[in-house]
C-alpha cells in the first residue's frame, strides 16, 4: 500500500529553489532513506511532509490525504527534527505526558505513557529535569515520543546524528522493530552505513533534485558498487559530497 | 588576527534587530527627554495662579496680598476677575480668602483666618507643584507680616509669630471636590492608592513579556517549535496557549509584588484617608482595574509574542526584550509626574497607544468616576490583544515562523 506519495514537488524560498521538482513513493512498513549532502533540500522536503512547510508546487499525499489536511496528517504521523531539543525545565516523564495529551482520540494514554517510557529506557532518570540529560538521553526521549503514539508514518531527521555508537545501535534496533510492527518511516541521514543498515530503499537527493531511487542492493548491482556513499559518487558524479 | 574576530563579533551582535531596536529606544529616550524637559520648566517655577479675595480690606489684609501676591504669574494677575477664576479652574492654582475681621482677629489674638481653595490641574507630581509655590508665598508672606507687626507695630505678643490660621477649605481636582485636605496629603493618600498598579504593570510586563520573547527564542534554537506544530494542534491555539500561560504566569507574578508593594507604600503614607471623605472602591471597581490589568497584560504578551517570532535564538531574543521595556517604562513614569488630562496632544495620543497606559491610569480614573476613559482604554486594549492575536496566527500559519524567511526585505539578519 503507497503511504506517501510525492509527486513534481517543488519548493521555492523567495529566488532560492530548495526543491526542484521531486517524486517518489514510500510503502506501508518499509523504512525509506532520503539521502543526499548538506544544503540538497531533504530537511525541506520532510518539514514539508511534516505538514510544518507549505509547497510551492506538486502533489504530496499521505495515506490518501493531501498534506493542506494538516489535521488528519498530524494525527497519523510523528516528526523528529535534526538537532532538536527538549523543553530543559520539564522532567522527561513530564515532557511524555505533555505530548501524549495532545492525542486526544489515543484510547488509553497511561498504556502509551509507559510505552514511551518503555522505549526510552530511561527509567527512573525520567523523573530527572531534561537539563541534566546527556545527549544521547535527550534523543532517545525525543524517539521516544516519536514513536510512543504509534504513528502510521515516522519521519525522523537524522535520527542518531552526534550520538555514540551504543546510543545510536539502540536507536536504530527501535526504528527497525517498530517498522516490523507496521509503522513506515521516512528517514533522512548523512551516516550512509545507517541507511545502508536501516533503509529498505533509498532515494538520493541533490541540488533539489532525485538523482536515484530504488532498494539499495538493487542500485549497488545496478552501479557495482560497495556501499551508497560509492553508488551516490558515481550518479551525481562529484567527490567528497557527503 | 584580533581585527578578525572583532570584525565577527560585531557582525554576530550588530543584526538588523538589535540595530531596529536600539534606534527605537533611543527615539523613545529623547522623547521622554524632551518631557522631562519641559516637565522640570514647571518645577523651577516661581509662581502660580493665585487670586486674593480680601473681605476685610484693612492695611494688614492689604498687606497680606500685596505680599502674597509676589508669588502669583504676572500674565494671570493682569486678566479680569472672571477671566482669573476661568483661568485658574482650567490650570489650577488657589483662591485665597481673608474673611472680614482678619486684622482684628490678628491684633487681639494674634491669629488671621486665611481660607484657601486649592484647584488642582491633574493628580501627577507635576500637578501639585503649583500648590508648593503657593504655600512658600503664604510662608514669605507669614514672615513679613510677623516683622511687620513686630517692627512697625510695636507689637510684643508671642501669639504673633503664627498670626496666619491657614485653613483648607477644600481641594478641587478634575471637577470632585474633597473638603478640608491639604493639597500634599491628598497626593500622598492618592499614590497610595493608585501608585503600586503601575509599578506592578511595568514590573509584569518587563518580566514575563521577556519570558515569553525569550522562550519563543527558545523553541525556534532547541526546535521544540517544529516539534510542537505537528502535533494534532491547530496553531492558533500554541499562539493562545502562549499568550494566556504567560498571561496566567503574569498574573500570579503580579499579585505577590501587589501585596509586597501595598505593604511598602502603606508603611509610607499610614491610614491617612481617615482625614478626609474619599471614593471607597467597590467590588465592581476593582473588577474593571483586574479586567485592565488583564487585556493589559494580554496585549503586551501579544506583542511580545509577535517580537519573538522574529527571534532567531535566545540571545537575539534577549535584545528584544528591550522595546518592551521602554514602552512600559515611557507611561510609567508619564502617568506618574503628570496626568493624563494634563499632557499635551502629542503625549495623550503616545500614551493612549501604548496599551500599557491604560491599567496604569486605571485606579485614578475610578477615583475621580471618569469611567468613560477607563471603557476607552478597555475597548483599546481588547482590540489591540485581537488584532495583534491574528496578525500573530497569520505569521504562524506561514513558513515564516519556521525559516525566517519571508519578510526578507524588512528583516534582514544581518547588518553588514
Amino acid at each position: 500500500m503507497v503511504v506517501v506519495k510525492v509527486e513534481n514537488l517543488q519548493k521555492n524560498f523567495g529566488k532560492v529553489k530548495a526543491l526542484r521538482g521531486i517524486s517518489f513513493e514510500c510503502f506501508e512498513g518499509e523504512i525509506f532513506g532520503l539521502i543526499g549532502p548538506n544544503g540538497a533540500g531533504k530537511s525541506t522536503c520532510l518539514r514539508i511532509l511534516s505538514t510544518i512547510l507549505s509547497k510551492s508546487e506538486g502533489e504530496v499525499k499521505i495515506f490518501d490525504y493531501d498534506v493542506s489536511e494538516k489535521m488528519k496528517i498530524k494525527r497519523i504521523i510523528s516528526y523528529l527534527p535534526e538537532d532538536a531539543g527538549a523543553y530543559k525545565n520539564l522532567k522527561g516523564i513530564d515532557y511524555l505526558k505533555f505530548f501524549v495529551n495532545f492525542f486526544t482520540d489515543v484510547q488509553d494514554k497511561d498504556k502509551t505513557l509507559e510505552y514511551g517510557i518503555e522505549l526510552s529506557s530511561l527509567g527512573e532518570r525520567l523523573n530527572d529535569k531534561i537539563e541534566t540529560y546527556s545527549k544521547g538521553m535527550v534523543r532517545r526521549l525525543l524517539i521516544a515520543r516519536s514513536l510512543m503514539i504509534n504513528p502510521k508514518l515516522a519521519i525522523l531527521d537524522e535520527p542518531t546524528s552526534g550520538l555514540d555508537v551504543i546510543n545510536a545501535t539502540q536507536i536504530r534496533d527501535i526504528i527497525k522493530n517498530k517498522a516490523k510492527e507496521g509503522t513506515t518511516f521516512i528517514v533522512s541521514s548523512h551516516n550512509m552505513l545507517e541507511v545502508d543498515y536501516l533503509c529498505d530503499r533509498i532515494s538520493l537527493i541533490n541540488n533539489g533534485l532525485i538523482v536515484e531511487s530504488g532498494d539499495i542492493r538493487g542500485l549497488k548491482e545496478k552501479y557495482r558498487a560497495q556501499n551508497i556513499e560509492e553508488i551516490f559518487v558515481k550518479v551525481v558524479g562529484v567527490k567528497n559530497d557527503f | 588576527m584580533i581585527f578578525n574576530i572583532i570584525k565577527k563579533e560585531v557582525r554576530e551582535l550588530l543584526t538588523r534587530s538589535t540595530i531596529i531596536s536600539l534606534v527605537f529606544v533611543s527615539f523613545m529616550l529623547g522623547y521622554i527627554g524632551n518631557f522631562v524637559s519641559k516637565a522640570e520648566e514647571g518645577v523651577s517655577k516661581k509662581s502660580a495662579n493665585i487670586i486674593v479675595e480680601d473681605k476685610d480690606s484693612t492695611d494688614l489684609s492689604h498687606l497680606f496680598s500685596s505680599l502674597l501676591l509676589k508669588f502669583s504669574d504676572k500674565d494671570f494677575a493682569n486678566n479680569s476677575f472672571n477671566e482669573r477664576v476661568e483661568k485658574l479652574k482650567k490650570d489650577g492654582g488657589a483662591i485665597v480668602t481673608l474673611e472680614k475681621g482678619f486684622q482684628d482677629s490678628i491684633l487681639k489674638e494674634g491669629k488671621g483666618e486665611v481660607k484657601i481653595e486649592w484647584v488642582l490641574k491633574g493628580t501627577g507630581l507635576y500637578d501639585f507643584i503649583s500648590s508648593d509655590v503657593i504655600k512658600n508665598g503664604l510662608n514669605y508672606t507669614k514672615n513679613e507680616l510677623i516683622k511687620y507687626l513686630l517692627l512697625r507695630k510695636g507689637i510684643k505678643n508671642e501669639n504673633i509669630l503664627e498670626p496666619l490660621k491657614i485653613k483648607n477649605e477644600n481641594v478641587e481636582v478634575k471637577g470632585k471636590v474633597f473638603k478640608s485636605v491639604d493639597p500634599k496629603l491628598l497626593y500622598s493618600f492618592l499614590g497610595k492608592q493608585t501608585n503600586f498598579v503601575p509599578v506592578i504593570i511595568m514590573m509584569l510586563i518587563i518580566m514575563s513579556g521577556g519570558m515569553i520573547i525569550s522562550s519563543m527564542g527558545m523553541e525556534k534554537e532547541n526546535k521544540t517549535l517544529e516539534t510542537l506544530l505537528t502535533m494534532p494542534v491547530e496553531r492558533r491555539d500554541i499562539v493562545l496557549g502562549k499568550i494566556i500561560g504567560g498571561g496566567l504566569v503574569g498574573i500570579i507574578m503580579a499579585s505577590i509584588y501587589m501585596i509586597g508593594f501595598y505593604n511598602y507604600m502603606k508603611g509610607f503614607t499610614g491610614n491617612i484617608s481617615s482625614s478626609f471623605d474619599i471614593k471607597v472602591f467597590s467590588i465592581l471597581d476593582y473588577t474593571l482595574v483586574g479586567v485592565s490589568i488583564f487585556l493589559s497584560l494580554l496585549s503586551g504578551l501579544s506583542l511580545c509574542l509577535l517580537l519573538g517570532i522574529f527571534a532567531k535564538n535566545y540571545r537575539s531574543a534577549q535584545t528584544l526584550t528591550m522595546p518592551v521595556s521602554i514602552l512600559a517604562i515611557i507611561p510609567f513614569f508619564l502617568t506618574m509626574f503628570k496626568d493624563f488630562n494634563s499632557l499635551s496632544l502629542p503625549f495623550k495620543i503616545v500614551v493612549f497607544l501604548i496599551p500599557f497606559s491604560h491599567p496604569m491610569m486605571a485606579m485614578k480614573l475610578i477615583f475621580f468616576e471618569q469611567y468613560r476613559m477607563l471603557f476607552y482604554g478597555i475597548g483599546y486594549n481588547l482590540l489591540f490583544f485581537v488584532i495583534l492575536s491574528i496578525i500573530i496566527v497569520k505569521i504562524f500559519n506561514t513558513d515564516y515562523i519556521i525559516t525566517g524567511k519571508g519578510f526578507e526585505k524588512l528583516f534582514k539578519r544581518r547588518f553588514f
